[in-house]
């Protein structure tokens, strides 16, 4: 039977590693969602959350009530996004896969990379709430209720920025592919 | 199927690429920061602050970090940083207060007599005549004569062995009338 969080925050604030490992398991994709949603790099975001749940593991004996972890946590990872986005430049070329020169290209193959490449430079043009509202809905599946637990805001608020970043996507999704990819 | 259409369902279109996108761009990095821990735990990089001297206090709008909030830290610094000076005020006013209070006038004055008279008085005089020149006078011309005079007493206090010193500078001018030729 899965442990309570307030339970497992509990026995990791005595010291217990291994309730904490539990932690990051129930809470490492929203973590990951949250720092993509200001980094829109996924080996930037894991950097970011690898920090901030080693920040949150030292500080944890500060964190007055257990319940709120989940709040906590990600203002956390919403710092250490912060930070790693002050230290590195972002490079596009980063986003891109290595592949070896002598692989022949499948047209299949070549066309999945384009559009996962098109939708994260769509992502990218979203700000950075409504991006990370987006990644907690697509990535996480969080309801409204949860996202806006998750980041302080209202289920309503995030309704609307939602919906709008549904349409904004499509639009922008829909836009005239470069030549030789077929749209999605 | 997605793992996020476990819990929303059959996605299509821009949704359902937009959950794809995101998940090859996150599922690679799952496990790295659980992994990450453990390894400083074993190694002894990961020590958690002590409860002793974590100063927390959890409030509806203390930030989610549960330090003290931007207004809390606020109103500490206020409070730490004001007491010295609100304290002094009142030392003030108190000390104010009490030179005010039942005096006519307003000024408390008290003295009372230490010694009649020093034991011992020194006192030095310095005169000199300044012929300031002829200025004309009503009935003639008048010589300006300056007599500056310095006097200077110097007593000690037999008690702390104190050196006092008065000094009074003087002048007086005399016109003396000039004969003419």
């Amino acid at each position: 039977m899965a442990q309570a969080v307030e339970e497992l925050v509990s026995r990791a604030r005595g010291g217990d590693a291994d309730a904490f490992a539990e932690l990051i398991g129930r809470y490492e994709r929203s973590a990951l969602a949250v720092a993509y949603g200001l980094l829109s790099d996924g080996h930037r975001a894991g950097d970011a959350v690898q920090e901030a749940f080693l920040k949150a593991w030292q500080e944890l004996p500060r964190l007055a009530e257990p319940a709120k972890f989940g709040g906590w946590l990600l203002q956390i990872v919403r710092h250490a996004a912060v930070d790693i986005r002050r230290r590195k430049k972002s490079t596009l070329a980063a986003d891109f896969p290595d592949l070896p020169a002598n692989v022949p290209a499948v047209d299949a193959g070549l066309e999945e990379e384009e559009t996962s490449n098109r939708v994260r430079a769509a992502l990218e043009r979203l700000d950075e709430v409504t991006r990370t509202m987006v990644t907690l809905r697509y990535y996480e599946g969080l309801s409204s209720k949860e996202i806006g637990e998750a980041l302080e805001v209202s289920p309503a608020s995030v309704d609307m920025r939602l919906s709008r970043a549904r349409n904004q996507l499509k639009e922008w999704l829909g836009e005239a592919a470069p030549e030789g990819v077929k749209r999605c | 199927m997605l793992n996020v259409e476990e819990k929303l369902g059959t996605l299509e279109g821009p949704e359902r690429a937009v959950a794809q996108a995101l998940a090859k761009a996150l599922e690679p990095q799952r496990g790295r920061a659980g992994a990450a821990f453990l390894a400083a735990v074993r190694e002894g990089r990961a020590e958690q602050v002590s409860a002793a001297i974590a100063l927390t206090r959890a409030t509806k709008h203390g930030d989610r970090e549960g330090h003290l909030s931007a207004r809390e830290q606020r109103r500490a610094m206020w409070l730490w940083g004001g007491l010295p000076t609100a304290l002094a005020a009142c030392v003030a006013v108190a000390v104010g207060l009490e030179a005010f209070l039942g005096q006519p006038g307003g000024l408390r004055h008290g003295s009372r007599v230490v010694n009649a008279a020093p034991a011992a008085m020194e006192e030095n005089v310095w005169t000199r005549n300044v012929d300031s020149g002829v200025v004309p006078g009503d009935a003639g011309p008048l010589r300006v004569l300056r007599q500056q005079v310095v006097r200077q007493r110097r007593w000690v206090d037999p008690r702390d062995g104190a050196v006092y010193t008065v000094t009074e500078p003087g002048e007086q001018v005399n016109y003396q009338a000039v004969k003419p030729f």
